[in-house]
């Protein structure tokens, strides 16, 4: 690959995952051959700038502009600042500018033909975006999160969707087989047989009855030796009672358990999840279970490509016992090898330098 | 004499619709016994009571009261209403629920409970309001009521099985109607389910089972009547829109379900746990048969040998079973039997006769 400078403007150093994330993103790319990334932050943040970073807003503070400024030199003031920030932008000489949540338009040149443009939509604004104008030209190539796109600002001519990465790598040890059967046994549930694991904590919409139900289709329609385990919902409340009393009638009890803390190795000790949503949950721990290769049967409520999803019609726990049977019945280490591939950061900027390729070669 | 009876709604529940059933059928057998129906909470079937007996109301449908903190001018008035009437020589509350009208209602004369319920609803024997104590005797609807609260009493309950009045066929111009109001064609099946909309009485089942039944191609239009204002009907409204299913309909509650029934081909009774469910014992002496859930309440006490019926919580055996409706000479066979089980064992000529006794003893029930 060709030298490639990619200069990334950011609002602050702040904690919000999309910036740890971008983070992971910049520090992905500096691993491919010739590229080179330097950061750009608007102002000071929550935390210190990163290395080697810079902050727009020092220019306002540096001495000789600012003691010029008291003499009333106003306009010679802004001039010195503006030669600063031409000459930073010419160290640089970028071929790509991100601007993050597409703020910092006012950084790029008038002349902007030559530099690729990308803005990165985050699900949430840093807490000074109201300081600082949105974009208001169209990005040549716009990251928008998987989970939908966010309404404001011009639509890129590109558009890639970019994957979270927050708590996936706490996941990967559940791929493997032995670590799973560690956590079965000290939940006290069946470690041969199927494990059908769901969670949640509303007793109407996250349907923990038609999870009890559809284990008793498994075991009394299938013939499968399948065991349950529901994880969310505190004793005494309205999802225990639901789960409690539907075991009972089911007469499943020992073959479905109940955990009422819903922990991430609880979660992930299974061979298939089955979340029997009537709407929409965290898809962040849809990401977690695909990432150990385990596929996720569920009902078509979700508005995400999470790899391993394989949702059956809406309510038809029939459907929903044969899936649970075709997905257990599949190798899940090379499933967790391609969901790992779908859902890292690697493949992400593959697609990236190609769409900003493409772009380059269409000036 | 003088005869009680006490309930706790005036809706078009299963107690008070057996309060008056035996009132119907004590206004026409002892004109001589003077009836009064007291009900803590109003209700439609007002019109019906004040026709034949008379009638005392405490609350309000949806008035709010606590039994542990009611509010006290309404206790005190209610008090002093029932104290202005005279002393019964018998009071039968028909269901524990009822039990919520003794610490305004004194005077009883003989109390008799008869219990109705199963499970839950059965906690009003351990609620402050004197039932426990009270009564003198106790009455079982049901064997699956009486096994669970002869383990609750010391003493000794005795089983009056509950009951439903005898009724004409229905017209065959009135089913015509009632299909045709419901868009049903004459080659689809008309699937009734009926109750309040709670977690117990189960629609959520009644429509997935609709579900089950469109995987199956089953031409069929699943309606189910009542519970507009309970805690599932919009969450199952909801659930069967979002599956887009074309024939699943809901209905108010109507004055009479009889022709409804009637009009149905298979009544679909999908509750979770229902002590003696007498919309069922309605339907068979609609002509209509019944499918229900194996073990989950009294359907099998009901229809011993003529029960059809799958395990909890077998959905797709359910549908498979009102696919089997859709043969006429299996309707009309399941429907004898159970008609016949029905009318030979639980309607109101049958059992009532017992339950008076229970009230008054054998010599003064004697016709």
């Amino acid at each position: 690959m060709s030298a490639l400078s990619i200069l990334v403007v950011t609002s602050t150093p702040d904690h919000r995952n999309s910036t740890a994330e971008l983070d992971a993103l910049i520090t992905e790319l500096r691993r491919r051959p010739g590229v080179t990334v330097h950061v750009w932050f608007l102002r000071p943040g929550e935390s210190p700038p990163w290395q080697d970073s810079r902050v727009v807003d020092d220019l306002r503070t540096l001495p000789v502009p600012a003691a010029i400024d008291k003499l009333g030199l106003s306009p010679v003031a802004g001039a010195i600042r503006g030669r600063i920030l031409r000459r930073w932008w010419t160290e640089v000489a970028p071929d790509v500018v991100v601007l993050d949540d597409a703020l910092g338009e006012r950084l790029l040149p008038d002349d902007r033909q030559a530099v690729v443009v990308v803005h990165r939509m985050n699900p949430d604004s840093p807490s000074d975006a109201a300081l600082e104008a949105r974009a208001t030209t169209a990005a040549d190539i716009q990251l928008i999160p998987i989970e939908g796109s966010p309404s404001w600002g011009p639509e890129g001519r590109v558009v890639l969707h970019t994957m979270s990465r927050t708590d996936m790598e706490p996941a990967r040890p559940f791929s493997s087989a032995s670590s799973r059967s560690i956590v079965r046994r000290r939940l006290g549930v069946p470690a041969d047989g199927l494990l059908v694991v769901g969670w949640g904590e509303h007793a109407w919409f996250d349907g923990p009855d038609l999870f009890v139900r559809a284990i008793w289709s498994l075991r009394e329609r299938l013939g499968v030796d399948a065991h349950g385990l529901w994880v969310g919902g505190d004793s005494g409340d309205e999802v225990a009672a639901v789960i409690e009393d539907e075991i009972a009638r089911c007469h499943l009890t020992g073959h479905v358990t109940h955990r009422p803390r819903s922990t991430i190795d609880s979660r992930l000790c299974g061979d298939v999840v089955f979340l029997p949503y009537r709407d929409e949950g965290d898809v962040e721990l849809l990401r977690q279970a695909a990432i150990t290769g385990c596929q996720i049967v569920t009902f078509p409520v979700w508005d995400t490509a999470v790899p391993g999803l394989r949702p059956v019609d809406h309510l038809d726990l029939e459907a929903a016992g044969d899936a649970i049977v075709a997905a257990a019945a599949e190798d899940r280490s090379t499933r967790a090898v391609a969901a790992g591939a779908a859902l890292d950061v690697a493949p992400f900027v593959d697609d990236l330098l190609d769409a900003v390729a493409r772009a380059r070669g269409a000036r | 004499m003088r005869l009680r009876i006490a309930v706790h709604a005036l809706d078009r529940t299963g107690p008070p619709v057996l309060a008056m059933s035996f009132v119907r059928w004590m206004s026409r057998l002892h004109p001589e016994v003077d009836l009064e129906v007291v009900s803590l909470r109003g209700g439609p079937l007002i019109d019906d009571v004040v026709r034949l007996a008379d009638a005392m109301v405490v609350l309000d449908p949806d008035e709010p009261w606590d039994i542990s903190d009611p509010d006290r001018p309404r206790h005190d008035e209610a008090r002093r209403r029932l104290d202005e009437l005279p002393t019964p020589d018998a009071t039968l509350l028909v269901s524990v629920a009822a039990g919520q009208l003794l610490p305004v209602m004194e005077r009883t004369g003989t109390l008799v409970t008869w219990v109705v319920e199963q499970g839950h609803d059965l906690h009003w024997i351990d609620e402050p309001t004197g039932l426990r104590e009270r009564t003198d005797t106790w009455l079982a609807g049901s064997a699956s009521s009486h096994a669970e609260v002869s383990g609750r009493l010391d003493g000794p309950v005795r089983l009056v099985p509950e009951f439903v009045d005898d009724r004409e066929p229905v017209d065959a111009r009135i089913r015509r109607r009632c299909r045709a109001a419901l868009d049903v064609a004459d080659d689809e099946l008309l699937v009734i389910g009926a109750g309040i909309a709670t977690r117990r009485k189960a629609p959520d089942l009644f429509m997935q089972t609709c579900i089950a039944a469109r995987r199956r191609r089953e031409r069929a239009l699943f309606l189910w009547i009542g519970g507009q204002r309970d805690e599932l009907h919009w969450p199952v409204r909801d659930d069967a829109k979002r599956v887009g299913l074309s024939r699943f309909r809901t209905m108010e509650s109507v004055t009479d379900l009889h022709h409804w029934l009637g009009a149905a081909d298979v009544f679909l009774h999908t509750a979770r746990l229902d002590a003696f469910p007498l919309v069922c014992l309605h339907s068979a002496i609609a002509g209509t048969p019944v499918v229900a859930f194996r073990g989950a309440g009294g359907t099998t006490e009901m229809f011993a040998e003529s029960f059809v019926g799958a395990d909890y919580p077998d959905l797709g055996g359910l549908a498979d079973l009102v696919h089997s409706m859709a043969t006429p000479s299996v309707r009309d066979r399941v429907s004898r039997e159970q008609s016949e089980r029905v009318r030979s064992t639980y309607v109101t000529d049958v059992c009532a006769p017992a339950l008076l006794e229970s009230l008054i003893g054998p010599q003064a029930a004697a016709p």
